[in-house]
């Protein structure tokens, strides 16, 4: 039956991209993030999904959507080049058959960056591109959260659709990150959804999800969640109108999940104190001393994979032998992109990073009291807090080629085009006009032509 | 039981956005509002392929 659904979704994907080209790209989203064809038990689990969909997209907008294609900017540029890079140095890899294996998505991630601003250039397409971010992931998350609900959760355990460590949104740390990183998204879609129409619906539907995610992040019983919870709620205290009223309710919040819980997540998250006591954050700790070495001896990367090649001495334990551990996990976007991909991978995957923030944050305030662009106002601050979330929660979980990371980055681009756009035809010059320039108006473009759905 | 309701409320929330943003985006001709400048309607005219026009003549 599960099966079943999957499939007429995906149908209804394909059906719809023929009436709207952008619904093949956000169709390619939705197989990214939920996957059906490894939570398909049958009819789907053997179909090339991603394939059929992203060559759909590429197809379809080639020959029916190219009107007012965006200027290529620098951020493009640079991401371009990133992918050029992370193939070079898979190509002189220390294990170069695991490194192919993972340049394989890697390279798609980026490669789908750059063709996002392509496709999704209105408000509409803007909006029902992270309403289907939020969708699909919430197809992962939300099992996490309402099992966390009846069970209080636990450290390491299948709470999610697939197997524990399946895939990216069936590991822990990585759940929690995530999890925190679509609230920001969650609650600017209650507020400025076009698509949503009913506005009770949309805010009891936005709470809800949003309760969900974070105690599921809770539930992870990753530390890695606190870090995220926190810098959340310093974020949402310091934006907020009504800070009193925020705090308090922050705190209710807490007390709520904290009861959800057991003492055993307080445990966990006391290890935070002790690092050294504590195998899992000392093991990441001398695994980043080994990167730099590593780095110091391969300065322009030792490929995907390459911390395959560490060997550990961990402290003697209170029975005095030294365990040795190999090939431990980077467990750190920044020493992932040092350790796989050199200082110039590093350099690049920083400033393409720090480059959408500032562009974005630089247009954000130009736009700050224009009425009809508070919804793209928002968005930028959500969508920045969401990267600033996820990159700050990445200094302990290696997620930086996840699709669901670069997909902000791509909303992040599309946003700043659409709004460079909108500022050229109000007369106001945009931001970085050489760089973000728009070759035409977007004039014949669907969903631009209606002022309200600006 | 979670996890057919989550991918259940995930499905469900997918199909109405796209069929949503099809609608709000203009793309069927027969959600889209009329033309509501001369400029809007020549874009409007532009738009309108074979298919469209019959569609709409269907429609009426």
């Amino acid at each position: 039956m599960m099966d079943l659904g999957l499939l007429c979704v995906w149908l209804a994907f394909v059906v719809f991209g023929f009436i709207a080209p952008f619904v093949w790209a956000l169709g390619y989203v939705w197989v990214d993030v939920l996957q059906p064809h490894r939570i398909s038990w049958s009819l789907l689990s053997s179909v090339p999904l991603a394939l059929i969909m992203a060559v759909g997209a590429l197809l379809i907008y080639l020959l029916k959507d190219r009107r007012a294609p965006p200027r290529i900017t620098l951020p493009h540029a640079l991401i371009a080049i990133l992918a050029i890079w992370i193939t070079l140095t898979t190509i002189w890899a220390v294990y170069p058959d695991r490194a192919w294996g993972k340049w394989d998505p890697s390279v798609k991630v980026l490669l789908f960056t750059l063709f996002m601003p392509f496709v999704f250039r209105s408000r509409v397409q803007i909006e029902a591109y992270v309403l289907i971010l939020l969708f699909s992931a919430a197809g992962h998350l939300m099992p996490w959260g309402l099992k966390t609900l009846a069970t209080g959760g636990g450290y390491n355990q299948s709470l999610g659709l697939l197997g524990v460590n399946a895939s990216p949104l069936a590991e822990s740390s990585t759940v929690a990150a995530v999890a925190i990183m679509f609230v920001p998204l969650i609650f600017w879609a209650r507020t400025h959804s076009l698509i949503i129409p009913w506005t009770r619906i949309r805010t009891l539907g936005a709470l809800g999800l949003a309760l969900i995610f974070l105690v599921a992040s809770v539930g992870t019983f990753a530390r890695t969640g606190l870090f995220g919870l926190a810098i959340l709620g310093v974020v949402m205290l310091a934006r907020s109108k009504r800070r009193v009223m925020f705090a308090v309710l922050t705190l209710i919040a807490g007390a709520v999940l904290l009861s959800v819980t057991s003492d055993q997540w307080v445990e966990r998250m006391e290890t935070l104190r002790n690092v050294e006591g504590e195998g899992s954050a000392y093991t990441r700790v001398l695994v980043w001393q080994w990167t730099l070495g590593f780095a110091a001896e391969h300065p322009f990367g030792g490929g995907f994979e390459s911390y395959l090649g560490n060997v550990l001495v961990m402290p003697p334990g209170a029975d005095g032998v030294s365990v040795v551990q190999r090939g431990r996990a980077f467990h750190s976007i920044f020493f992932a992109v040092l350790g796989e991909h050199g200082y110039p991978g590093l350099a690049l995957y920083v400033t393409i990073l720090a480059l959408v923030v500032i562009r974005m944050q630089r247009l954000a305030k130009k736009i700050r009291d224009i009425p009809d662009l508070a919804w793209a106002y928002d968005l930028a601050r959500a969508s920045q807090l969401a990267l600033v979330i996820i990159l700050a929660c990445g200094n302990f979980i290696d997620v930086s080629f996840l699709f669901i990371v670069w997909n902000i980055v791509a909303l992040l681009i599309c946003l700043n085009n659409h709004v460079t756009v909108a500022l050229k035809e109000r007369g106001l010059a945009p931001v970085a006009a050489s760089s973000t320039k728009p070759r035409a108006a977007l004039g014949p473009l669907r969903g631009t032509t209606i002022p309200q759905y600006r | 039981m979670i996890n057919t309701l989550s991918i259940l409320v995930s499905l469900l929330g997918c199909v109405f956005v796209v069929v949503r943003a099809v609608m709000l985006d203009q793309t069927l001709p027969w959600f889209a509002p009329p033309p509501e400048t001369p400029a809007a309607h020549k874009l409007g005219a532009f738009k309108l392929g074979a298919f469209q026009a019959a569609a709409r003549k269907v429609i009426r």
